[in-house]
């Protein structure tokens, strides 16, 4: 999954974390907050691994809210009990909730030719690719029509989306060398303990409320407790905890890896 | 080959500018666009808007990413260009016409002469 080259942007000091906000639209906006705090030198360079606070719902992007209807979608959907949040990533609707473990990569930008978005969406991919293969699956990359939010990185599992991902660059055009200061989020949710008919069915009911023709199918996404036979009799914050625990392990160890790799100029 | 048209000013954050007497038209660069894939949705602010140069006006999307548009001037906001609210892909197909983003009344007409020209813009992207 990941290029050699990659490494070339791995910065020093990378740390794992578990910082989480109880307010759920705080919660969210955490990401841009530490990484501009990052961006300043105020703060390492961080992997936030992070649950989704109370209530289930959806997050969807600025874009999806950007009109009349959006904004109306967004309103009916909380009056029939499902909060909508905004994020500052792009793509679309993905849904939210206790159930939904995240992976953000916040780190400053830098001038390298090979700073790009791929290269990024690499580097957040290839963690969950080793952490999935630790707890016995084989995730692959790549799209998904009929998915939610799908794009050329979501992480599959037997062939159903189980990630979506998305990035916000900031200081100035994504993946061109810039010499501002600024930095990088790439976010990945993961859906481990959530209804997948259900969550699909509020994704499709946001846009048919903003008159949108796309629907997401139901049959090509999944919740990893579905197919987590370790976990399979559990509740859901049981599962989420030991998902947590393992995800925030398997990043320690893959920001291990590549400070090994970047300092002794390995490949990967 | 990237376009670089001689006769707009461009900015080291890839926004070009097109003077009109005191009146600017800004949008991005052919590089820029080419960089950044399909744009699906542009964030432009609203008419009246006072901008201050550097700062950021808007925000751009594309492959799920976005990132921030940067002023190469100062002064209000005139125009924005409504057609992108349907048809975002105008930057992408014609970054210097169709997809131009907003229109500005300058407050320093100084601040131009910070801006790069075609040649000055043309080292900068193959630098």
């Amino acid at each position: 999954m990941m290029k050699a080259k990659d490494v070339l942007l791995w910065p020093e000091n990378v740390v794992a974390d578990t910082l989480e906000l109880d307010d759920p639209n705080d919660n969210i906006l955490l990401d841009d907050q530490l990484a501009a705090s990052i961006a300043r030198s105020e703060r390492p360079p961080l992997l936030r691994i992070w649950q989704h606070s109370a209530p289930d719902g959806l997050v969807v992007s600025r874009r999806d809210v950007a009109t009349q209807a959006g904004q109306w979608a967004r309103e009916q959907l909380a009056v029939e009990g499902c909060p909508v949040f905004v994020r500052s990533t792009g793509g679309t609707a993905v849904p939210h909730g206790r159930g939904m473990l995240n992976l953000s990569l916040l780190f400053p930008r830098v001038a390298h030719p090979g700073a790009t978005t791929d290269a990024y969406y690499r580097l957040l991919c290839q963690p969950l690719l080793d952490w999935l293969n630790e707890l016995g699956g084989r995730g692959e990359i790549g799209d998904l029509p009929g998915s939610y939010c799908d794009g050329h990185y979501n992480v599959l599992l037997g062939g159903r989306k189980l990630v979506g991902t998305a990035q916000t660059w900031k200081g100035g055009l994504a993946g061109i060398s810039t010499h501002k200061p600024g930095y990088i989020v790439a976010h990945a949710c993961i859906s481990v303990y959530i209804e997948v008919p259900r969550a699909i069915a509020n994704i499709n009911r946001f846009y048919e409320l903003s008159h949108q023709s796309f629907r997401a199918l139901p049959e090509t996404a999944v919740s990893l407790h579905e197919v987590w036979e370790t976990v399979h009799s559990q509740e859901r914050e049981e599962v989420m905890a030991v998902a947590k625990r393992s995800l925030l392990e398997s990043c320690q160890q893959f920001i291990l890896k590549m400070n090994e790799a970047k300092q002794s100029g390995v490949q990967l | 080959m990237s376009h670089v048209p001689e006769s707009l000013r461009y900015s080291k954050e890839h926004e070009w500018v097109r003077v009109e007497g005191n009146l600017v038209y800004i949008g991005i660069s052919d590089f820029a666009q080419d960089e950044l894939g399909d744009i699906v949705f542009v964030e432009l602010p609203d008419k009246g808007s006072e901008l201050k140069a550097n700062d950021t006006f808007g925000t751009v999307e594309s492959v799920k990413t976005v990132s921030d548009l940067f002023a190469p001037v100062s002064g209000k906001v005139v125009q924005i260009n409504e057609s992108l609210n349907d048809s975002p892909e105008l930057v992408n197909e014609s970054p210097y016409e169709k997809g131009w983003m907003i229109a500005v009344e300058m407050s320093n007409p100084d601040e131009l002469n910070q801006l790069l020209s075609a040649s000055e813009y043309t080292d900068h992207i193959q630098g």
